[in-house]
């Protein structure tokens, strides 16, 4: 079924025709973002951003498209006026606020974690995850968050958090289609969502797929009853399904 | 009164419960002065508007108001008005031990170890489970958490405490997660007790170093074990600094958490 190669069609195409839209659409969004800091002089303070910025996740969060659990604008250090750190994130289905109590606190709480710094450094979209989201959806998640850029500056990141039992419910049966034991791996080498009813999502199945162009690549577990997996990158995202081979 | 003591008689029992009687706006205090006592809300934060904390904690605004106004009785919190008014954390001196002494001072030995279980059971799982699903990209956040460390990142919560976090989300579980950090402002905030002693902090940094190489060994009967022995050591401290104290006394005035007051001699 696949060949080491991308999974170019078929149930594999619509795999990454999923992710790629999400990503886009951010993308797009993130572009709104960036106009709210391109129309005034100088950078906009907290308060004004989120006036701003709250009706834009409002529209973003009620898309028929897919459940969304949160989304919102993450500042880069320094990027508002008078605060060095900000974060304008609603989320659930009354869209609660989340609420960070100190400039401090936030700042801790983001800056290192890898849906922030990730695109920052490369300015490129990314998908975190799946992990445990201790600071905002207090779930299992997966995060998409894409540059957000005014007058040439990264001002900081657009993202949404999407449930990995949304990703489950949406896309088990196309895995399925694929192949009985298909896996969708994220960049890392681990399990988002899985045919295989031995594979639980954040299990390592394989690693370094990423720096590899081999036809198949060995397991991480001994005891599936296979040893080996064909992957099949989806297109140029950090995602891949994999097939034991 | 005699019950059928059978266990889904005594399953089906804890879902009926009493849910006690304490009323909302109780709730909504307890659950600040826990913040406080767990070093999550430090002095000089600004807390939620009344709406927002209302909103947040799924309760009335009248009732947030009126949690609000016996914290401001209390002496916990202040309230200022104008442009950059709001409702702010103030500790006397700046510090919440005395408000963990008290709440240390009114749990027995039996108590204290039990929640100390609980708590190992919870963490010491999670990194069992951790060891066997950590990456690369992992252990590095883990290390970057233990050599970030010393003074002044530690303000809001200890090197140690923030490792444990990591570590409990790194089981992938989102159930178990949530359990540590609900048990986190319970016993690890008398564990913050033990780690304002530098010899017993720097001891346990250390510890979590090793706990680090067994993640990183995928070792996950190692990890679990190391844990356990960071708990226990915990527990030492903490019963070792009871008897320092002289015999405990019951200071009923003083127990500002919901804790019962129980007698500890």
């Amino acid at each position: 079924m696949n060949q080491g190669k991308t999974t170019g069609n078929g149930a594999g195409a619509d795999v990454s025709y999923f992710f790629e839209s999400l990503l886009q659409d951010l993308h797009e969004w993130a572009g709104r973002m960036s106009r709210v800091f391109e129309s005034r002089e100088g950078a906009p303070g907290p308060q004004e951003l989120d006036a701003q910025i709250h009706p834009l996740v409002d529209e973003f969060l009620d898309r028929k498209a897919l459940p969304l659990v949160g989304a919102g604008f993450v500042a880069a250090k320094d990027a508002l006026a008078g605060t060095p750190w900000h974060m304008a994130w609603w989320q659930g289905s009354t869209k609660e606020r989340l609420l960070m109590l100190t400039v401090e606190s936030a700042g801790e709480t983001y800056s290192r974690r890898e849906w922030f710094t990730v695109p920052l450094e490369t300015g490129e979209g990314h998908i975190t995850g799946p992990y445990v989201d201790f600071l905002c959806t207090d779930e299992y998640t997966l995060t998409l968050t894409v540059p957000v850029t005014a007058n040439g500056t990264i001002v900081g990141v657009a993202g949404a958090d999407v449930l990995v039992e949304t990703i489950e419910l949406l896309l088990m049966d196309r895995l399925k289609d694929i192949d009985p034991r298909a896996t969708l791996l994220n960049g890392s080498g681990r399990v988002i969502v899985s045919a295989d009813p031995q594979l639980a999502a954040g299990a390592l199945l394989v690693r370094g797929w990423q720096g590899s162009d081999a036809a198949s690549l060995p397991v991480a577990d001994k005891d599936l009853g296979f040893d080996k997996v064909a992957v099949g990158r989806c297109g140029t995202l950090p995602l891949a399904i994999a097939v034991p081979a | 009164m005699p019950r059928d003591s059978s266990p889904y008689q005594r399953q089906l029992s804890s879902v009926f419960a009493s849910l006690g009687d304490e009323g909302r706006a109780k709730r909504v205090e307890d659950r600040i002065v826990s913040g406080i006592a767990a070093g999550i809300l430090l002095d000089g934060d600004r807390l939620p508007s009344e709406s927002e904390l209302a909103s947040s904690l799924g309760v009335a605004t009248m009732t947030a108001r009126e949690a609000l106004v016996s914290l401001r009785a209390r002496g916990l919190v202040k309230t200022t008005r104008g442009r950059d008014g709001g409702t702010f954390i103030t500790l006397p001196q700046g510090d919440r031990t005395s408000i963990l002494r008290d709440r240390l001072s009114a749990m027995s030995r039996v108590e204290l170890r039990d929640l100390a279980i609980h708590y190992a059971a919870i963490a010491s799982t999670a990194a069992e489970l951790a060891a066997g699903a950590a990456d690369e990209h992992d252990v590095v956040i883990l290390r970057q958490i233990l050599d970030n460390s010393p003074e002044g990142n530690g303000a809001r919560g200890s090197v140690v405490g923030d490792f444990l976090l990591e570590l409990a989300a790194l089981s992938q579980s989102a159930r178990l997660t949530r359990e540590h950090v609900r048990l986190h402002t319970d016993f690890g905030s008398l564990l913050a007790l033990a780690h304002a002693d530098p010899e017993f902090d720097s001891r346990m940094i250390e510890l979590c170093g090793a706990i680090l190489d067994a993640i990183s060994a995928m070792d996950p009967a190692r990890a679990r074990k190391l844990v356990g022995d960071y708990v226990r050591e915990g527990v030492v401290w903490l019963i070792a600094d009871q008897a320092r104290a002289g015999i405990p006394a019951v200071k009923p005035e003083k127990t500002k958490l919901e804790r019962p007051v129980r007698r500890t001699s």
